[in-house]
């Protein structure tokens, strides 16, 4: 490694190499106690730690970030993943990605519908912006008719859930063994394109994935235990978001297939409106977004006919200061139910404090979310940087 | 008849607001702008230094990429390097004189590329003192002029003219700008906020002559009067004609950065 790094600086002069970091305390405390187990309070400390090296002007670029999660009262939450370890370089019109790296798709801010590369991690936190690294090998190719990009995914990750005596959980065992479609299970090669662009205040991005589905169906044995079976999908998704003066309009659409589960379509339409530079440069966002998914409350994604409404507040002070709230009602009821809050603020050039609640309001209608509706928490995060 | 009578309108205004515009003023802008031409690109360094009523400072480092587009606005790519929970954050802006400017921001942790709106101009970047049109390139096209006189700069032969904004959105009713004669460097401005009070004033400090005969300050330091707060652009160093192109700007390229 040594040697390949010297080779790199023979190459070029203007080379940057950054090592930089995150360590993070975190106390999780539940309102009540939960299915089987009573604690309520749970402490946690993470660290990410990334080194990164690049030359010819940010047009080469290696980087290694690994991350480490312990707990003490969550033994199954205890997780160790590699972010990234990727390289990529670009050259004029092309750009070359390979190793295991993260790749984000979508618009809207209530939901990640067609964010489909990168396994979520669900030990971390159950909004979905958690994602394991992923192995690709990606080629894009930048022209002045957008971008269109090339995802060979060759291993599957699967998505972790937390043990009997964790909290947000489902309430059954979920087997550790999963159950694969494919005959090379985990090993199938999963591919993706997508084409991406924009003209003037309209962008848009439009994308096939083909391979196995990152969220799983559930079989369930006789002792109540539920096993996780993977299946091959496809599917087309749609992205789009036009900037109107103050309002953003944004569109997600997903378009799936499969031999083993119904066809389905969902979509996250909604707005951003900003009242900007209000009471000493204060920002305020106001979210309305509408949750659709063809499979009613059959769905597995928690939302089949809802809409989201919620703000957002920067403060745009010294210290960073941001609130977000936002709340889930159920259409077919006019029932809300969950509410969220995550607010931050810098304390200086290092730390940093952040505070998240999730309410989750018992629906008889979705056996996901009775299962969370003990699961109420408050938790503080604080965080030092370098 | 009728459109006749609107095409004259037209004309008429276009005609007012030409001459309104035209003369030694707007001579003025062209010749700021003249001097700026030609650059191609740039690469620099900066740390912002932010001073609250009390005095206490805080502070944010950042690298700034420049291109020069022709006969449109420049682009630019800022990369953050502190505070160190926004490393490795990139704002990518690619300016027009008339039409909104193109916005995008990268938040490295979801790795996400977010189109953001334009519109909130007034607002103040990063809590510092400097709003985002304040720092946005500046085009002829986004102002119209009036000579007021000629007046000494920092004992330099100078003009004092006021612009005012045609961008929607604008925190200013209007701008008076102190130039240089001899160079047709800005020196000082005077921002008057919506309700036509001083707000604020920028003061370029310490200009320095690069090889390719371009002038740039090492520091630009910004005071509020309205809540006494301050913040300081201190300018570390400045590369020009660096092997930057256009595909460098791009919003795929964003996600590369660290």
């Amino acid at each position: 490694m040594i040697a390949l790094f010297s080779l790199f600086f023979s190459f070029t002069v203007l080379a940057n190499s950054n090592f930089s970091g995150e360590l993070a305390v975190e106390n999780r405390y539940f309102r009540e106690e939960g299915l089987k187990e009573s604690v309520q309070n749970y402490l946690s400390f993470a660290a990410s730690v990334e080194y990164s090296y690049s030359w010819d002007n940010d047009r080469k670029v290696f980087s290694f970030l690994p991350f480490i999660r312990q707990t003490d009262n969550d033994e199954e939450r205890n997780h160790f993943d590699i972010r990234e370890l990727s390289y990529v370089g670009s050259w004029d019109s092309w750009e070359f990605r390979a190793g295991i790296s993260k790749v984000y798709w979508g618009v809207v801010e209530s939901f990640h519908l067609v964010d489909i590369i990168n396994q979520v991690d669900w030990l971390e936190n159950l909004d979905g912006e958690d994602r394991l690294g992923q192995l690709m090998i990606n080629p894009t190719y930048v022209s002045d008719y957008g971008n269109l990009s090339l995802f060979i995914l060759p291993h599957f990750r699967i998505r972790e859930f937390t043990a009997e005596d964790g909290r947000l959980r489902l309430p059954f065992q979920v087997n550790k063994t999963p159950v694969y479609e494919s005959s090379k299970e985990d090993q199938h090669i999963d591919f993706a394109v997508r084409w991406s662009h924009y003209i003037d205040e309209l962008d848009w991005a439009l994308s096939f994935f083909k391979g196995t589905s990152r969220e799983p169906m559930f079989q369930i044995s006789q002792l109540g235990v539920l096993t996780p079976l993977y299946f091959q999908i496809e599917r087309v998704s749609v992205e789009g978001q036009f900037v109107f003066d103050e309002t953003i309009l944004k569109n997600e659409m997903i378009f799936e297939n499969s031999d083993i589960r119904k066809d389905y379509v969902a979509s996250v339409t909604g707005l951003e409106y900003t009242i900007s530079n209000i009471g000493g440069g204060k920002d305020i966002g106001l979210l309305a977004e509408y949750l659709f998914d063809s499979r009613d409350e059959q769905t597995t994604s928690l939302f089949w006919n809802h809409l989201f409404l919620g703000t957002r507040i920067a403060w745009n002070d010294e210290k960073g200061t941001e609130l977000l709230l936002g709340g889930f009602v159920e259409l077919d009821h006019q029932k809300l139910t969950s509410l969220r809050l995550e607010t931050k603020r810098r304390i200086n050039n290092n730390w940093k404090w952040e505070l998240e609640g999730q309410v989750f309001i018992n629906d008889t209608n979705s056996s996901i979310l009775s299962a969370l509706s003990n699961d109420d928490y408050i938790q503080m995060n604080l965080s030092y940087y370098f | 008849m009728n459109s006749i009578l609107k095409v004259t309108g037209v004309i008429l205004l276009f005609l007012t607001i030409n001459a309104f515009s035209s003369g030694k003023g707007l001579e003025v802008a062209k010749k700021i702008d003249s001097r700026e031409n030609g650059f191609i690109n740039q690469i620099a360094s900066t740390t912002m230094i932010l001073r609250n009523k009390q005095g206490q400072e805080s502070k944010r480092s950042m690298r700034i990429k420049t291109l020069e587009v022709k006969g449109d606005g420049d682009k630019t790519l800022t990369i953050f390097d502190t505070p160190r929970d926004v490393k490795g954050t990139a704002f990518l802006s690619f300016t027009h004189s008339t039409t909104p400017d193109d916005q995008w921001l990268y938040l490295p942790a979801l790795k996400r590329v977010k189109r953001i709106s334009s519109n909130n101009k007034s607002g103040p970047f990063m809590g510092s003192e400097f709003a985002y049109e304040d720092i946005s390139s500046q085009e002829v096209d986004k102002y119209t002029y009036k000579f007021l006189r000629d007046e000494k700069i920092n004992n330099i032969d100078g003009v004092v003219v006021e612009r005012y904004p045609t961008y929607k959105n604008s925190g200013y009713t209007k701008q008076i700008i102190w130039v240089d004669s001899v160079e047709w460097r800005v020196h000082k401005i005077d921002f008057y906020d919506r309700k036509s009070s001083l707000l604020k004033t920028l003061t370029y400090k310490g200009y320095k002559k690069y090889p390719n005969n371009k002038w740039r300050p090492a520091e630009m330091l910004m005071e509020n009067h309205q809540n006494n707060k301050s913040t300081s652009l201190v300018w570390d160093n400045y590369e020009f004609n660096q092997n930057i192109k256009d595909r460098d700007f791009d919003k795929n390229a964003l996600k590369r950065l660290k």
